[in-house]
């Protein structure tokens, strides 16, 4: 694996620490594409935009292809949802929860929280389908 | 006082209290606590003062593991030994190392932590570190904070390292009852006819002298490998070799294997507390470097060797080729020494301004990157069939030289699995970090990528049944009155530590007990 690949994901995962981690700052990054079915305008908002998020997404669902569904994807985080403290803060919770329970998946060699890989795989479906509609 | 081997008359026999064999941690540290005694003590040292090819290539052996290196390149044979180039890398065994663990085969000491720390204490003062050194980082740096049963946070000191050459060879040479004798290799111990008492050791020089030494009490201390290539050889009265009537000698050999670029760490946030975790100099000129430890509760339920995880800027594995070629040059004019292929290494520096100049900058900068690589390192558990054993080959004296087949037991391929998945989770469970792991895709095995450390242990391993250890808890050898073995031969189980610290501690030990002895 070359240096260049890694670092294109440690900048993926590195643009979810900032949305959901301590870093802050980055709140402001939404998808600019129009939202699919089920996916609620919250989590459109929160959803990285970066193209490395793309890549871990794609990788997730690589390995697991059942989960390519962006309905089913999305309803992983319906009950957090309207959450007193925002979602940002739940989902941050439900990050660490998901190593608490070793609720965990390991892609080349990254040991992701399911949750954050799911968040990924939602990016990757997001942007597939917008090279669908410039195409 | 010293003199060479070449100055003694053929075939005469030397007579002395204690003979000790080979001059480095382990010798020396026991042949100056006999400093001004009344025991006349013999100090026999392979080399001179200083690298002879000849004599060095007497290391040379057959190894089967690739990953081994050749003895020649990473042991010493002149006076004070290895310690010539020692990195310094100081810390004590950890307690657990020392109590039978059911999940390691094989594994404990016929003692605990306790009984070594006073030994530890005046090793400190050997050495020239503090006593502190076995407590907590003295410094300003605090580990991560993640408050786990499973994960801690520990540090190594790196002191400058001591050259026990240097450091002691006034002490030994005004000392009256002390004599060093250079260029003396030892070929075999001869032993009385029941094998319980060794009573002379034939020395031979490379000049095609040779003699004999008789003494009441015997130490060999010439390292990991030749402590048992030397009891092997011994074979005229029992032909396994002395002190070997259970064939142990030789077996449970041991290094400490380490993998660097192992893994990658992301951090979420800069925090000073990493900087705990990279390698570091105080004031004092002390280096010290923190590293993720799997507590004793951790290493029980996931049935772990005992291991840590450490950390090191990306560039400092990927630098780039001008500033690997800089630092050569630096090493080498740091020595004295002008590199043979300086002028190489100085057009490669010259065209790679950028490189350092960007790894310079962050330097400068102190600009740390959040992804960092890990390195692995761990004991590994005592195996019998990870060996030293004979050739046929013989060497420029005629004796047989040693094949040396290194095995890393499955365990440590588990232990690796395992301490970077609690390293991710318990990051992860707090949200200090991602974890990335190498080498544990399908078909990659961690030990393909292990490096050797250097540290050859366990061939006379000690255990206070001769059936399980060839030395017993004062490192005599099993059914030999005057034999000992000093040195990290003697560990039973090796822990995640480099050996210095505690074979000075050691050799301190058995000093005390020969003093007693010989008393």
């Amino acid at each position: 694996m070359t240096f260049t690949f890694r670092r294109r994901w440690f900048l993926g995962l590195m643009t979810l620490f900032a949305l959901f981690g301590r870093a802050g700052g980055a709140r402001a990054a939404a998808a600019v594409v129009a939202r699919p079915q089920g996916l609620s305008a919250e989590l459109l908002h929160v959803l990285p935009r970066s193209a490395d998020a793309s890549v871990i997404g794609g990788e997730y669902l690589a390995a697991y292809p059942a989960e390519a569904d962006i309905g089913a994807l999305t309803r992983h985080f319906d009950e957090l949802a309207g959450a007193p403290d925002g979602l940002h803060a739940a989902i941050s919770r439900r990050l660490r929860r998901d190593f608490e329970e070793r609720d965990t998946v390991r892609l080349r060699g990254w040991v992701l929280s399911r949750s954050e890989a799911r968040l990924f795989a939602i990016c990757a479906l997001l942007e597939a389908d917008r090279a669908r509609t410039l195409v | 006082m010293f003199f060479s081997a070449d100055e003694i008359e053929y075939g005469s026999i030397l007579e002395c209290d204690l003979c000790i064999v080979g001059s480095g941690a382990a010798g020396l540290t026991v042949a100056r606590e006999f400093c001004g005694r009344r025991e006349r003590v013999l100090l026999l040292e392979s080399g001179g003062f200083d690298l002879d090819p000849e004599t060095q290539a007497l290391y040379e052996c057959e190894v089967m593991n690739p990953r081994t290196p050749p003895l020649t390149e990473v042991r010493l044979r002149f006076f004070g030994g290895t310690t010539n180039h020692w990195t310094g890398t100081s810390r004590p065994l950890d307690e657990l190392d020392f109590h039978p663990r059911a999940h390691v085969a094989s594994s404990g000491w016929p003692f605990a932590l306790d009984h070594l720390t006073p030994y530890y204490r005046r090793a400190a003062a050997l050495l020239q570190i503090e006593p502190s050194f076995t407590g907590n980082s003295p410094d300003s740096n605090r580990p991560l904070a993640f408050d786990s049963p499973w994960l801690e946070s520990d540090h190594y000191f790196r002191i400058n390292p001591l050259r026990f050459a240097q450091a002691y060879r006034d002490d030994i040479a005004s000392a009256d009852n002390i004599r060093v004798v250079l260029d003396a290799n030892v070929l075999h111990l001869s032993a009385n006819p029941i094998a319980s008492r060794v009573e002379t050791a034939t020395v031979a020089t490379l000049s095609g002298r040779r003699f004999s030494v008789k003494s009441s009490v015997f130490v060999l201390a010439t390292g990991g490998v030749e402590n048992a290539r030397i009891l092997l050889n011994s074979d005229d009265v029992e032909a396994s070799g002395l002190g070997n009537r259970y064939d142990n000698v030789g077996r449970y050999y041991q290094d400490h294997p380490n993998v660097t670029d192992s893994g990658q760490i992301a951090f979420t946030a800069y925090s000073s507390s990493i900087l705990y975790y990279l390698h570091r100099v105080d004031e004092r000129e002390v280096g010290h470097h923190g590293f993720f430890w799997p507590t004793p509760m951790a290493q029980e339920k996931w049935g772990m060797l005992n291991c840590g995880i450490w950390l090191m800027p990306i560039e400092e594995v990927r630098t780039t080729p001008g500033l690997a070629s800089l630092r050569h040059i630096g090493r080498k004019l740091g020595d004295g020494r002008i590199p043979d292929d300086f002028a190489r290494h100085l057009l490669r520096a010259a065209g790679d301004i950028d490189g350092i100049f960007a790894t310079v900058y962050r330097k400068l900068a102190g600009v740390g990157p959040q992804l960092y690589t890990t390195w692995f390192w761990s004991e590994c558990a005592p195996d019998r069939d990870s060996r030293v054993t004979l050739t046929s080959e013989r060497d420029a004296l005629g004796q047989r030289r040693a094949r040396v087949d290194w095995r890393i037991p499955d365990q440590y391929v588990h232990t690796y699995r395992c301490m970077y998945d609690l390293l991710a989770h318990e990051l992860g469970r707090v949200g200090l970090a991602r974890v990335q792991i190498n080498n544990v895709g399908p078909g990659e095995d961690p030990r393909e990528h292990v490096a050797s450390s250097a540290h050859h242990m366990g061939t006379t391993r000690m255990h206070v049944d001769p059936k399980h250890g060839v030395v017993d808890a004062n490192c005599r050898v099993h059914g030999i009155e005057n034999l000992f073995v000093a040195g990290s031969s003697v560990f039973p189980t090796y822990g995640q530590t480099a050996a210095t610290y505690t074979i000075v501690a050691l050799a301190l030990r058995l000093a005390d007990h020969l003093k007693q002895g010989l008393s």
